[in-house]
């Protein structure tokens, strides 16, 4: 591998990673024109590197971006603190069904041996039960709480209007 | 031996596949405004195949049908526990951190705080998780390369290295759903065909070549079932609130238009992680009749590499054998990179500025020391390890992730005891079962904490922030409104 360097590139120098010039095409910024090859600036033209944001978008732009939200026209804080106090409720409740339910049957096969071995088309219920029974529960479960959060979402939107207040 | 050839084959291929798809990706998503737009259209199935294909890691491909060798029905409870995660990401985290425009846990928390402490601790927990989550990955590689070809193990670690890495840094694998979407439904026939073969040849085979399956459910007597049942419980406790913890899951969430596909795209989650993980199982009981004599070994998560052989002869089981030795090597290259490249995205935003070069100083990082760590630590069996480290996540991040996203009394320096409390706690309950090795309930306390150490920070979370001096942020209530309301009202107001 080359450690070709384009000169005006003072970010990596003290990289010490061989690789470094694969690296440079690929997502640094480019080079002035007149230092790259013709080939190479066709190449570029094309190209504009893609990266993942820096950063989160900080609180003001995501409380005040004007094409998603308006501070004035949100619904009141009851209404949210609502619809908060909804979604929490049926999500610990699912939750909790789910883990329960795990207790309740460990529990259960841990005090009756037999109960644990007792055969559901030869096999037994204690490894029926976690492989047959508990994963298709899980996405009874997923699907439920979709519709019943979305639900909960939409008695807030008939009536928007109503429910603005500053 | 099996004929390495073949193995090696089946790996170079995947190799060359995920450098081939990564460099195209590069290609592919031409500019900014493509990887904006593009991402907020890609459908809700594409992006759960690419949350699975990230998510189904070695402890998954291999590590799920090792545990049921090893230790029957308490290893049946891994695969409900990782699914499980996910209902609790799709209830708690799915839709809110969708609406709140982050990519990263540290993301979240600075939205939420305007504490510079806060996050820096929070990135500090999601880098220490990402490297003790590449270590098992490595493990796996070793296992792999080494029981199927007979070369050294230190070969597989630094394949996966020598993949993840240049392509991490030229910046390759980054947001690349297709990649990953093409990843899950590999890993998924890697294991599907074989277990077509393999079924097939229980059912419809030679009667006298058919083993006794009821030995395989045959469970070595449990003298002490009040510590199984905890230790059970416990894990299935870590596992489901541990996912909350995964950086490299959480970012694939962004993809999503909105809260509402971010739900949908859970629940087709749900469904994939259920097939998927149908196939171990059934592997993994077929290889308790088939292989006893391995589940006395201490090389159990080797069973679905040394299965098909086992069942038949020539190249059948060979060319089954390479394909399984493909798919986990998949496993290994997609999660390494997606582990890498948030390991190495917040190293650089945190401590460089957010500069390429700290990228690519993160990237090393990444592998260097879980390389370190892959030495120092050889005989975790893979699911177990992977267990551990969501314990850590379950009860460092995840209770203050929940009360971030659901409670507007949480404080700064709630936050920050509680991660503090668990992070401390369930690191020190670990070190100290793993190294006083022994079998009573006192141990299974300490190695398998989460059922405590969740309440604890939760309680110390909640106590710090209400009796503390310390008022949560006067823009709490903005901030909430954010997360919790739908995208269409928030458009619905606007224009009325």
């Amino acid at each position: 591998m080359t450690h070709r360097r384009h000169p005006d590139d003072g970010s990596g120098d003290d990289l010490p990673a061989p690789d470094d010039d694969f690296v440079l095409d690929l997502i640094r910024e480019p080079a002035p024109p007149q230092d790259v090859p013709e080939s190479i600036r066709a190449m570029r033209a094309r190209r504009v590197q893609v990266r993942m944001p820096t950063g989160a978008p900080s609180v003001k732009e995501v409380l005040l971006n004007p094409s998603e939200t308006s501070g004035s026209t949100q619904p009141s804080r009851s209404l949210l603190r609502k619809l908060m106090r909804a979604q929490l409720r049926l999500g610990v409740t699912l939750v909790s069904w789910f883990f329960g339910l795990v207790v309740v049957v460990n529990v259960a096969f841990g005090f009756s041996p037999n109960l644990a071995s007792l055969a559901v088309a030869n096999v037994p219920l204690e490894w029926f039960i976690p492989a047959a029974a508990f994963i298709p529960l899980l996405i009874a479960l997923g699907w439920f709480y979709v519709r019943r959060a979305t639900a909960n979402e939409q008695m807030l939107e008939p009536r928007p209007n109503q429910e603005v207040r500053q | 031996m099996h004929e390495p050839l073949l193995v090696l084959g089946s790996i170079g291929l995947v190799c060359a596949v995920t450098i081939i798809i990564s460099v195209h990706g590069l290609h592919r998503s031409r500019t900014t405004r493509d990887f904006y737009v593009a991402s907020r259209r890609v459908p809700p199935w594409m992006n759960a195949s690419a949350v699975a294909g990230e998510y189904l890691s070695a402890a998954s491909f291999l590590g799920v049908a090792g545990l049921i060798m090893a230790y029957g029905t308490h290893g049946l409870w891994f695969p409900v526990g990782y699914t499980a995660g996910f209902l609790s990401l799709l209830v708690f985290v799915a839709a809110p951190l969708r609406r709140s425009g982050a990519y990263t846990i540290p993301d979240l928390m600075s939205l939420r705080f305007p504490s510079k402490l806060l996050r820096r601790l929070t990135a500090m927990i999601v880098v220490f998780t990402g490297w003790l989550y590449i270590v098992p990955q490595l493990h796996g590689a070793a296992i792999a390369l080494s029981s199927t070809t007979g070369l050294p193990a230190w070969l597989g670690p630094a394949i996966v290295i020598l993949v993840v890495l240049p392509t991490v840094v030229s910046g390759g694998m980054r947001s690349v759903t297709l990649a990953q979407a093409v990843q899950y439904w590999f890993k998924l026939s890697a294991l599907l065909i074989p277990t077509v073969f393999i079924v097939l040849r229980l059912g419809v085979g030679d009667t006298n070549f058919i083993p006794d399956l009821a030995n395989a459910f045959e469970v070595e007597l449990v003298n002490d079932t009040q510590t199984s049942t905890y230790r059970t419980v416990s894990l299935v406790a870590a596992l489901m609130l541990g996912t909350l913890g995964l950086s490299h899951v959480l970012v694939r969430f962004y993809t999503n238009p909105d809260g509402g596909t971010a739900r949908r795209t859970t629940v087709l989650l749900l469904w994939l992680l259920a097939g998927f993980y149908t196939l171990p199982i059934i592997l993994g009981v077929v290889a308790r009749a088939v292989l006893p004599e391995l589940g006395e070994s201490a090389s159990t998560d080797t069973a679905l590499l040394q299965l098909p052989t086992a069942l038949f002869d020539g190249l059948t089981g060979d060319l089954l054998t390479a394909l399984v030795a493909g798919g986990a090597f998949a496993a290994f290259l997609s999660t390494a990179s997606g582990l890498v490249v948030s390991i190495s995205g917040v190293v650089s935003q945190e401590f460089f500025g957010g500069t390429v070069r700290g990228f690519r100083v993160g990237a090393i990082l990444a592998m260097v020391l879980p390389i370190v760590a892959t030495f120092v630590t050889t005989g975790l069996a893979l699911a177990g390890a992977v267990a551990m480290v969501f314990t850590f996540t379950a009860s460092s991040l995840a209770p203050v992730v929940l009360l971030a996203i659901w409670w507007r009394g949480l404080t700064v320096t709630g936050a920050v005891s509680g991660m503090v409390t668990g992070g401390f706690m369930s690191l020190a309950a670990l070190l100290a079962g793993h190294l006083l090795d022994d079998a009573g309930m006192s141990m299974a306390v300490l190695q398998y904490p989460a059922l405590w150490t969740i309440p604890l920070v939760l309680v110390v979370t909640m106590l710090v922030s209400s009796l503390g001096s310390q008022r949560p942020p006067e823009n709490t209530d903005e901030v909430l409104a954010r997360l919790h309301l739908p995208e269409s009202l928030k458009q619905g107001t606007h224009s009325s």
